[in-house]
């Protein structure tokens, strides 16, 4: 199976703090997948992403990750690419980031906000217009709900906030979707939209006019119902940033409950 | 051009909308603000300074060139030597016109009631009717029939008058045949003439007037009978005579016996180009005067046949031809050319001189422009460094905030480049609307606000014409975007090396 990442023994730590955030982790992630990445709160779950998605800034203290993208010649060596352009530019063509706390421009307009990876790709408003549009529709509770706010700067109420957040992050049909909390304080309605675009996105059934090829998910977050459901490959994050069994579980392999156990375990103790 | 077109949509964006635009019009309004006042200062300050180069270039008597001298007979013009001038000055383009006139020095008498004897010479010129110089004397003056004299402030205060006296219409001379005469005063010249000239009279007046006798440079002449009281030796006169006769460039006279057999002078100018017969006349009248300070009676008729002057050896002509034209002035209406035109006459054999003052105002001009475009740098230096401070700490506010949402973006894959060039981008924005708002309430206020105010009273400079050199223009518009950079390059900095952001947290 082709895989997307292979992260080889990285670890590494905030500057400053003695204690390791990710320690020797060293598993690969196949491309496809739907990877739910579980573990208590602060066990290195979003550093993980951080570290996937090219935000890690600081060097890696030991180990690399290697990228296998579409654009790229064999596979990117994250040690090897210190320049900020290169990063970035794989950043806006290759990745898609759904962050913990959506954060939208309040000097922008509701479409303007889900179209930034579109615009900073340099397409025109009447080029990425429709696309908005018709992702608006897809993700309203109630007919003209998004799409009515579309010009507008806002305010929006928190379960719109992370659908617009989520928006932006597959408006550009990215390869891979760093997704961290996506349904955390969500009402079942907006998480159920959550859930569908998600899928939708990685069916490539999202943009219909892109060419498919194979979109992979990672998911931090603790709902493991939802994540039970959405993915299909599941890491767990232990205390001092290790991986549960150093490997990634296909969901053949492990069980709910047994996935339940192991981060009730964690949090336990 | 992809990357322009996405600086300008985050640029107008980040600018224009709720939550920015204060920020926004306040730069707008400092950049605007500092843009008026510099080009508003500078633009009066060339402007005027172009008004007073009008002024000067408007003036014949600044843009002029004197050709030959007055004391030097070799360099006045007869006829051959103006025909050869002709031919010379049309090789010579930037003169544009050039006219031959005359020296006089003629005996004014004081402004006094009643009238008085005494008179005082005072030397002025002639001129012809095409003169630019007419346009001058003749500004304000009432259009006459009969032809006078113009005359400057001074000489009218060494003929005495004083101020808050009734002007006076005519005045009296004496003529080269030493009788006094009247002659209307056309106009007073509302500033002084160069090379000490008191007066300037028409060539028709010159005719009328002196040329019945003309007034020529004698070397020698002979005077009328001797006053019988007069001593029969020379140094039988009193030393102050014998002193006034070398002060007038007179040698002592020789007594020689005329037909009638009457004692004359014949009396011989050490001056090697002679004296004007008019001014022998003028000596000679004050010998009179002197010998009768010290006691030696004059009779009116011994002083009238005295003073029957004859012209024994006139110099260049004989008595009967009229007086070569003393000098030349050639108008040159492009004042920098002046020097070329100097050195060409010059190269060509002529005796040039330019009015020292012409050259003088041109200096003092440039000097008081530059030293107030210095006094308007400190100014606009003061205001800029306020303003730089006021904008700075601005976008020192606004940094963190900026910070956060380029994080952001550049974690959404905006490359750090692009996240400077942003902020440059904006601060280019703003410079570039608003210096061009500065430059349209600029142009109109110097225009026609205050700069009428500064040359109301002058009919043919309505409002200065708001000059800024180009050079200076662009210089002072680049300063101003430099200054509108600076203040965000420490902002732009920080955008540069701020790393993308990881945990977006609320």
């Amino acid at each position: 199976m082709a895989v997307v990442f292979h992260i080889d023994n990285i670890t590494c730590r905030y500057p400053g703090s003695g204690v390791p955030v990710l320690s020797g982790i060293q598993v690969e992630i196949p491309a496809g997948a739907r990877v739910g990445i579980l573990g208590r709160s602060g066990v290195g779950k979003s550093t993980l992403l951080s570290v996937l998605g090219l935000l890690w800034e600081g060097d890696l203290e030991e180990g690399t990750v290697r990228y296998y993208g579409a654009g790229c010649d064999g596979f990117v060596d994250y040690r090897a690419i210190s320049d900020a352009g290169k990063r970035a530019k794989i950043r806006l063509y290759d990745f898609g980031f759904l962050f913990q706390s959506s954060h939208l421009f309040s000097h922008l307009t509701c479409a303007e906000n889900i179209a930034l990876p579109l615009l900073l790709r340099g397409w025109s408003r009447s080029r990425w217009w429709p696309r908005v549009e018709r992702l608006l529709s897809l993700v309203e509770h109630t007919p003209g709900e998004l799409v009515g706010l579309a010009e507008r700067f806002g305010p929006y109420s928190g379960g719109q906030t992370r659908r617009l957040a989520l928006l932006r992050a597959v408006c550009h049909n990215p390869r891979v979707l760093l997704a961290d909390e996506p349904f955390s304080n969500l009402d079942s309605a907006s998480m159920r939209a959550v859930f569908r675009i998600l899928e939708a996105w990685h069916e490539n059934r999202l943009h219909p006019e892109d060419p498919p090829e194979a979109r992979t998910l990672i998911i931090a977050g603790h709902d493991l119902e939802y994540l039970w459901e959405l993915c299909d490959h599941f890491l767990v994050v232990r205390q001092g940033g290790k991986i549960f069994g150093d490997r990634i579980f296909r969901k053949e392999e492990i069980t709910f409950e047994r996935l339940s156990q192991l981060i009730h375990a964690e949090e336990s103790g | 051009m992809q990357s322009a077109r996405i600086i300008l949509w985050f640029v107008v964006r980040n600018l224009f909308r709720p939550g920015r635009i204060a920020a926004t019009v306040i730069s707008s309004l400092a950049i605007m603000l500092l843009t008026l006042i510099a080009l508003l200062g500078l633009g009066v300050l060339y402007g005027h300074r172009e008004v007073e180069r009008a002024r000067l270039e408007r003036d014949p008597l600044t843009q002029c060139l004197w050709l030959g001298h007055p004391a030097y007979r070799e360099s006045w013009f007869t006829e051959e030597r103006l025909a050869k001038l002709a031919e010379v000055l049309k090789t010579i383009p930037a003169v544009k016109e050039w006219y031959p006139c005359r020296e006089l020095r003629l005996d004014w008498f004081l402004l006094r009631e009643p009238p008085s004897d005494d008179s005082l010479s005072l030397p002025g010129r002639t001129f012809l009717p095409e003169d630019p110089i007419a346009q001058v004397v003749r500004k304000g003056a009432t259009e006459s029939a009969e032809p006078g004299v113009y005359i400057t402030p001074e000489f009218l205060t060494t003929l005495g008058h004083k101020e808050g006296d009734p002007l006076p219409t005519e005045v009296l001379f004496r003529d080269s045949v030493g009788n006094p005469r009247k002659t209307k005063i056309c106009g007073i010249l509302d500033r002084e003439l160069p090379w000490q000239h008191r007066f300037l009279v028409e060539e028709r007046w010159f005719a009328e007037h002196l040329q019945g006798r003309p007034d020529v440079q004698a070397i020698r002449i002979q005077t009328g009978p001797l006053p019988s009281q007069w001593p029969r030796e020379w140094e039988e006169f009193p030393e102050i005579v014998r002193t006034a006769f070398d002060q007038y460039g007179m040698l002592p006279p020789v007594w020689v016996e005329d037909e009638a057999e009457r004692f004359v002078w014949d009396i011989r100018s050490w001056s090697h180009g002679g004296i004007l017969l008019s001014q022998w006349f003028v000596c000679l009248e004050q010998v009179v005067r002197q010998m009768e300070g010290q006691g030696y009676s004059v009779t009116p008729p011994e002083k009238e046949q005295f003073l029957q002057i004859e012209a024994l050896e006139a110099v260049g002509a004989d008595s009967e031809e009229t007086v070569p034209y003393h000098f030349v002035v050639l108008y040159v209406p492009e004042l920098g050319r002046l020097k070329e035109v100097k050195a060409e006459l010059e190269r060509a054999g002529f005796i040039v001189r330019d009015p020292a003052h012409t050259i003088h105002r041109l200096d003092e001009l440039g000097k008081r422009t530059a030293t107030l475009s210095r006094v308007l740098g400190g100014i606009l230096g003061l205001l800029g460094t306020s303003l730089f401070a006021m904008l700075a700490s601005l976008q020192a506010m606004r940094t963190e905030v900026r910070r956060q949402e380029i994080a952001l973006l550049k974690a959404l894959g905006m490359s750090s480049s692009l996240a400077a060039a942003v902020l440059l981008g904006e601060a280019t924005f703003v410079w570039a609307y608003s210096s061009g708002i500065g430059w349209g309430i600029a142009w109109p206020l110097g225009r026609f606000v205050i700069g009428p105010s500064l040359v109301a009273n002058e009919p043919e400079f309505a409002g200065i014409s708001f000059v800024i050199p180009v050079p200076t223009l662009i210089t002072v518009m680049l300063l101003i975007l430099l200054l509108s950079l600076t203040t965000v390059l420490s902002a732009a900095w920080k955008a540069f090396v701020t790393p993308p952001m990881r945990h977006v947290t609320a």
